[in-house]
């Protein structure tokens, strides 16, 4: 076995054993148009805000 | 070992010049470097022909020059100027005679810049010989085995004596021809060599150039420049290019069942097919998610009559109240009739897929604010809508990414072996019959 075959081998049973873990748990495969600007922020500083005259 | 009782000098029985004598016993012929003159080696140097009008060849070696060539040392005893003309083109290459007192003789050959060693060829060859007749009654591209190598004709050439200087193992004369069968196979070549006395085959390796031209001490200047490629030259591709390439087309195999496999892993009911009420739009449904692994999906199926549409407006918020995302989807269903016949485009049915932050209740919030019949908007015209939610979903996508990088992978390797051996092969005087 020739460093270069061992090196692919490792390479890809790697790659291909990473891609079945991602798989495996869904990540990569969530709808990409999901809009999630509209997550709900914090009302501010709302402390400093009143010393404000 | 030479014979301590071997001579090792003459004097040219033509002009008087003293020559060394360096091959072995099998010499039987040594033409004189001044004069031209073939001596007789088993009668006392007799003057047998004389070359004449010769032309050296460009060549930086000269007799008597030492190297090592496949881990043997070497001399050069004689040197061959050979010329082939064909179609008013000519090619020349010079043949050098190399002696070993313990390897015997071989040819050392710069063709066109290239190193190449030849040695008569002596193990079994399948066929035992093959002649330019045999070749031109041919009608598929003949081929020959040895040695486990397959071999392909490459080409068929007449060889010309146009120069001879020094010792040599039959004898030379000027304007004498041979003709060479070659066959070029994935590491070597092999030759069938007919000079019309006798018949050989031969054996050809493409030499590490450099360390060649080191190991007989040739200037990095002097070395005769490289004109194209040989086609006994080690293609510019990987090493192992045939694993790499099946071993991509494995791989890519694995990942399409992976994919496979995942497309199945499609989760389980959380909330079954629920019809929403579409007088109450805006409305709320809410589902319990128990597990963050794997994918959630929301899936929309939509009653649609013909030629209409219905835009879908989604948000979820998760069991923290906290807002996921929106997302919106077209729903639409589709038909007719053309110059191809009957046709239909239904989107009746759509997905949205997310990852869970938490466990807990999921709420979804439904709208359809817009819809209508063909291309206009002016109002839904959806008679139901149902909604139904799966979690822990695999995904098929990371292995089908992988799929494609092993299939660009196995296709970039093969079309580089084809491309490189496409060159190899363009100077065969090969024509298939069409």
């Amino acid at each position: 076995m020739t460093p270069i075959r061992i090196v692919f081998l490792v390479a890809a049973l790697g790659a291909t054993a990473g891609v079945g873990y991602l798989g495996f748990m869904g990540i990569g495969g969530a709808s990409a148009d999901l809009d999630r600007s509209i997550r709900v922020g914090s009302a501010g500083n709302a402390l400093a805000s009143s010393k404000v005259k | 070992m030479r014979d301590p009782g071997q001579v090792h000098a003459i004097q040219c029985t033509n002009c008087g010049a003293g020559l060394d004598v360096l091959g072995g016993g099998r010499v039987t012929t040594h033409v004189c470097s001044y004069c031209g003159s073939a001596l007789d080696a088993l009668d006392n140097y007799r003057v047998l022909t004389r070359f004449s009008e010769m032309t050296r060849p460009a060549t930086p070696l000269r007799i008597g020059d030492t190297g090592q060539l496949m881990g043997q040392g070497w001399q050069i005893i004689g040197i061959l100027g050979l010329c082939e003309t064909w179609a008013g083109k000519s090619w020349t290459w010079t043949d050098h005679l190399l002696f070993s007192p313990t390897h015997g003789y071989a040819w050392l050959t710069l063709e066109d810049g290239h190193l190449i060693v030849t040695r008569r060829w002596r193990k079994a060859v399948s066929p035992g010989w093959m002649s330019s007749a045999q070749v031109e009654r041919a009608n598929t591209r003949p081929g020959a085995d040895s040695d486990g190598e397959h071999f392909r004709y490459y080409e068929t050439s007449t060889a010309r004596i146009a120069f001879a200087e020094g010792e040599f193992t039959w004898r030379p004369r000027q304007e004498d021809t041979s003709t060479t069968v070659s066959l070029l196979g994935p590491r070597t070549s092999l030759a069938y060599v007919d000079n019309g006395q006798e018949r050989e085959i031969e054996r050809s390796w493409y030499l590490p150039q450099a360390a060649v031209w080191d190991s007989f001490g040739v200037a990095v200047a002097d070395r005769p420049g490289i004109a194209g490629p040989h086609p006994l030259q080690p293609a510019r591709v990987p090493a192992d290019t045939g694993f790499l390439i099946a071993a991509s087309a494995v791989f890519a195999a694995v990942c399409a069942v992976l994919s496979v496999v995942f497309l199945a892993m499609g989760g389980r009911d959380v909330l079954p097919p629920t019809p929403v009420d579409l007088r109450t739009l805006p409305t709320e449904i809410t589902f319990d998610l128990t597990e963050t692994a794997g994918l959630a999906q929301l899936r929309f199926h939509g009653d649609l009559a013909n030629n209409t549409w219905a835009w879908i407006g989604a948000t979820l918020t998760d069991p923290e109240d906290v807002p996921l995302f929106e997302a919106g989807r077209e729903l639409g269903y589709y038909s007719g009739r053309d110059s191809e016949g009957h046709w239909v485009e239904d989107n009746r049915d759509t997905t949205v897929l997310f990852h869970p932050t938490e466990v807990g209740t999921y709420t979804l919030e439904l709208d359809i604010p817009e819809g209508g019949l063909g291309e206009a908007s002016d109002g839904a015209v959806l008679g139901s809508l149902s909604v139904s939610v799966r979690e822990g979903a695999s995904s098929a996508r990371p292995p089908l990414v992988l799929m494609v990088i092993f299939i660009v992978i196995a296709i970039g390797l093969f079309l580089w072996r084809q491309s490189a051996e496409a060159r190899r092969w363009a100077g065969s005087d090969w024509e298939d019959d069409d």
